[in-house]
């Protein structure tokens, strides 16, 4: 019975015009996500015309293939000019950038397509194998599991990116009060908007993220540019892959990011971005020393490649299992099934389980066809490594400007970016951690609402969240991880008083 | 230098010059690409429905139909920047019913429907209101009624966003059935699915093309229908009860249209909304709409008939954000 | 460690002062929350605070010491940079100040161009050449293929635009 559907869907999906769908897919995916402000889920609407003229099989598969491209292809800017081309390679940017400037962007770069790739061939076996059952866990996933989930994430803020741990907090603190702005989504109050409409809608995630990142760079470099050193030039830039051996040493990382990844995707309220923050928080976390994250770990890039590529199975899982997409990129792919006439939902499964099967091979290949775009691509991308840094700084502002424009054609986008670009670079100067200030303003606003929700639904109980036996538990171990860095620390002072004691 | 800049002044001119000499012809309208103003980011169901609608209207207005997305502020950025744009007839303005609602809260410069005037009701669309598969409570109407009477509050429903569409809907309908019920906000669909399908909720209301599938499958039951009148065509449907069975009338349904500005001239105003009814007609664009249930509740086929709706939501909202506090 | 003294200060006033806002927001009905628009804000910035206090104190006490022990201190700001950066930011302020009437061919253009020459790109002709490719490599990227509506300006430039994207 498999064997038939998988049959059929081989012969469907290597046809000649098939495989040379997936390969523009893929191909336009990575160049739209190495561009900052173009999503993939962009991406994908911006191919939706061009498939409806396709076979339903065709269509499915090519846009997967952008989804597959366009989760690893922010990889690219963010390894070779710090500016994530799309939110989900956020945590990329915390090593990749620091091996750029060690001279290793080749080695970076091939990570992150040997993580992504390995990522989504890992999620796309899971959704083969497994679908019901994990679209089954997904509804597990409620309101507290949620809140449990974003606290995880913010429970590293305190050791990434800066030496200074008051400051660290601090700095996430702020992000955390600056994704409250705008209307509350569970009062419906307006808060911090000052009379301006433009703050109504909230503060998006890429005008921060670019300004923070790129744009602070690039004024750190200008500020430092009068005792360059013009003897100083870019070589070509190539991507490396990493032996065999090098990479399997580091197998803990890759299943572990690809599993988080999944499971992070399948849930309805949380995507790529989410997985892949997450799964570097827990990389961090479960590391021997993690000072050695921020400054170009190959794990941190791994951690988060992995993860944001495995995403792209998970989420597809209870788009076609329940109907219910998810993420914004896969409600979009779903769209496409409904104008092939094909519903997603439990009945699509049980009547046509070979297109879950096309599905499973496009993911496949577009994985491997990763290796050999992405390499063409970055190598393209970074040429403009070469040219002279005032070329290459406007380069990184226009990128900027249109990107953050792009988003939603908003003028304050643009003001917004600026606005950050001017945080972030006094946040460094002053060493108030970048990394834990983006990462509390992505998972501030879901951690607030889902507690929120959790507090309605449980008619007031502010315990709640410890009710059910997964958020408990996902809690407790964030608390644990939360305070071990600190609990080290108090145990190593008394124990030097104790030795002083003694003496 | 100067000699740089002598070569960028003349190619600015040069630039400058030859699309001069080609709006010289004169032409009927429209000699250039149109602009569909969406006031809402790329990838939403709106978005994409106005993107289907531009390209049957292309056919018809023999221009492109350039897509401008402008999500900012809750529709306020598109409607300022549309409004900001010259009453030529070149540029369209997407609307649903949040532009409605930020009416009724003055979030704007100016007021939609004085500004603008309807060219077309793309679509419309009506939402259900269903509980899960094996709710031991209530798994119709008047069960809901009577244990909602019995326990206030204890019933939870989900909608998107506080204060919005979902929220004004809801309590028109607590209102109406008598009950009280607790609203839990969202942020997408999908979360409500998922909250439902988890049994976190148990009222979800939802659009029936998004949540057909569910029904089919039986994971989700139907219990009332937020539309003036029954809707048998769908066999999962028939049967279940409207909101006018229980007396209740005056929700805003949802809906797109297409707005142009209202000082734009008058022969212009009329080509343009030719083109739009000889799209809305069109057999292709129509075919889509079935796929996705949009068409079972059109209604306003007429500007008249439009402006009526629009007022009439206009006054709901306004009485609704009255009673919750939001304006004085 | 002046410096970061006067930054942690800073952020104490502009905390507080969102703390006071946070304290005005509106009231409505619309839910039934049990902790409010402004209990979550509260708190982060109630956390933020002390926790400002507690580094500030810290900083402080090791400036004394410093101060103590005559060491000197890395400065904050490398003077001899600054003018330069104030020059990128003023230009940026103005970007985004023109950028709405003028379109954004234009002010991208001039943009790209003044900055290069702020910075001290000597060649005038590839400075130029630069500009214009990758003002039409953006526009082309995208405008044409990903569909973005890049600003088209005001009146006369914005009929304009509508020729070229």
């Amino acid at each position: 019975m498999v064997g038939t559907h998988l049959l059929d869907a081989l012969q469907y999906v290597f046809d000649p015009l098939t495989l040379l769908f997936i390969v523009i897919g893929t191909g336009f995916g990575l160049v739209g996500g190495s561009l900052p402000g173009i999503s993939s889920s962009m991406s994908v609407i911006l191919i939706m015309p061009f498939t409806f003229s396709m076979e339903p099989v065709q269509a499915i598969v090519m846009v997967v293939a952008v989804y597959v491209g366009g989760a690893c292809g922010g990889s690219i800017s963010a390894i070779l000019i710090k500016t994530p081309g799309t939110p989900e390679a956020i945590p990329t940017t915390f090593d990749g950038y620091p091996l750029m400037q060690k001279g290793q962007a080749g080695t970076a770069l091939g990570l992150a397509v040997t993580a992504s790739s390995f990522g989504s061939i890992f999620s796309a076996f899971m959704m083969m194998l497994a679908a019901p059952l994990f679209a089954s866990v997904a509804l597990k996933f409620q309101s507290a599991e949620y809140f449990a989930l974003a606290v995880l994430g913010l429970s590293c803020v305190s050791s990434i990116g800066s030496k200074n741990q008051a400051r660290a907090l601090v700095a996430a603190l702020i992000g955390l009060l600056i994704a409250t702005v705008g209307i509350d989504p569970i009062s419906g109050v307006q808060r911090f908007t000052f009379n301006k409409t433009f703050l109504v809608g909230g503060i998006e995630m890429i005008p921060v993220i670019i300004g923070c990142f790129a744009i602070s760079e690039v004024f750190e470099n200008i500020e430092t540019y009068y005792r360059r050193d013009a003897t100083v030039q870019a070589g070509r830039v190539s991507m490396k892959l990493l032996k065999f051996s090098e990479m399997f040493k580091m197998w803990v990382h890759f299943i572990r990011s690809a599993i988080i990844g999944t499971l992070i995707g399948i849930l309805p309220a949380a995507g790529g971005t989410i997985a892949s923050l997450l799964s570097y928080s827990v990389a961090v976390k479960s590391d021997k020393n993690p000072e050695r994250f921020g400054k170009g770990a190959y794990e941190g890039i791994i951690a988060s490649e992995s993860a944001n590529n495995a995403a792209v199975g998970g989420s597809m899982v209870p788009t076609l299992v329940l109907g219910i997409p998810g993420s914004g990129t896969a409600a979009i792919i779903m769209m496409v099934f409904i104008l092939h006439n094909l519903r997603p939902g439990p009945l699509l499964m049980r009547e046509q389980p070979t297109l879950l099967y096309a599905l499973f091979l496009g993911i496949i290949i577009a994985s491997v066809l990763l290796f050999l775009l992405g390499r063409f691509i970055a190598r393209e991308f970074a040429r403009i490594l070469k040219l002279p840094y005032p070329m290459l700084a406007a380069f990184i502002i226009v990128m900027g400007i249109v990107g953050a424009y792009s988003l939603k054609g908003s003028y304050y986008d643009v003001i917004l970016m600026f606005i950050f670009g001017i945080i972030g670079y006094l946040f460094n100067k002053f060493q108030f951690s970048i990394p834990a200030f983006v990462l509390a303003f992505i998972l501030g606003g879901m951690a607030e609402k889902t507690y929120r929700q959790q507090l309605i639904i449980s008619d007031g109980n502010f315990l709640g969240v410890f009710m059910r036996p997964i958020s408990c538990i996902v809690l407790i171990a964030s608390i644990i991880i939360f305070i071990s860095p600190s609990f080290k620390h108090i145990l190593k002072a008394f124990s030097k008083k104790g030795e002083l004691v003694a003496k | 230098m100067k000699k740089t800049l002598r070569i960028l002044a003349l190619m600015l001119i040069c630039m400058m010059i030859v699309p001069v000499f080609g709006c010289a012809k004169k032409q009927e309208f429209p000699t250039r690409a149109l602009e569909m103003v969406i006031p809402f980011g790329v990838g939403g169901a709106s978005d994409i429905s106005a993107r289907e609608f531009g390209k049957y209207l292309e056919k018809y207005v023999k221009q492109p139909i350039k897509p401008v997305n402008k999500g900012g502020s809750g529709t306020v950025e598109g409607f300022e920047y549309a409004l900001a744009q010259p009453a030529d007839g070149y540029t369209l303005f997407e609307l649903t019913t949040s532009v409605i609602m930020k009416e009724s809260q003055s979030a704007a410069s100016k007021k939609f429907t004085e500004t603008f005037d309807p060219l077309v009701m793309m679509m419309t669309d009506f939402q259900i209101l269903c509980t899960y598969k094996g709710n031991e409570k209530f798994k119709t109407a008047d069960e809901l009624v009577t244990y909602a009477k019995a326990n206030p509050g204890a019933v939870k429903i989900a909608g998107i966003s506080a204060g919005a569409a979902d929220d004004c809907t809801q309590s028109t309908v607590a209102k109406g059935l008598g009950i009280k019920w607790t609203y839990v906000p969202y942020t997408s669909g999908s979360e409500i699915k998922a909250a439902i399908l988890g049994k976190e909720i148990a009222l979800v209301q939802d659009k029936v093309a998004s949540i057909l599938p569910l029904l089919q499958s039986g994971d989700l039951i139907p219990i009332l229908i937020f539309a003036d009148n029954r809707v048998d065509i769908i066999p999962q449907l028939k049967g279940i009860p409207c909101i006018s069975d229980y007396g209740i009338s005056g929700i805003p349904i949802s809906w797109r249209c297409i707005a142009v500005r209202k000082d734009t001239p008058k022969e212009v105003k009329d080509i343009l909304f030719k083109a739009c009814s000889d799209t809305f007609n069109d057999p292709d664009f129509k075919a889509y709409k079935e796929k996705e249930f949009l068409n079972i509740m059109d209604v306003a086929k007429t500007p008249e008939a439009i402006s009526k709706v629009w007022q009439a939501e206009l006054k709901a909202y306004t009485q609704f954000y009255k009673e919750t506090g939001v304006i004085k | 460690m002046g410096m970061a003294l006067g930054f942690n200060g800073i952020l104490i006033i502009v905390l507080s002062y969102l703390y006071w806002t946070a304290t005005k927001f509106l009231d409505t009905t619309i839910t039934t929350d049990y902790w409010g628009g402004d209990g979550f804000p509260r708190l982060v910035i109630a956390l933020a605070l002390i926790l400002l206090i507690y580094d500030s104190i810290v900083t402080y006490k090791k400036l004394q010491r410093n101060k103590r022990e005559n060491l000197q201190e890395k400065d904050v700001f490398e003077k001899p940079g600054l003018k330069l950066l104030f020059t990128g930011v003023i230009l940026l302020a103005l970007y985004v100040v023109i950028v709405e009437p003028l379109g954004y061919m234009i002010t991208t253009a001039l943009l790209v161009f003044i900055f290069m020459k702020a910075m001290g790109y000597k060649s005038n002709f590839w400075a130029l050449i630069y500009t214009v490719i990758l003002v039409a490599a953006t526009l082309m990227i995208f405008g044409y293929v990903f569909g973005t509506s890049l600003p088209r300006g005001i009146g006369f430039l914005r009929e304009l635009s509508f020729y070229i994207y």
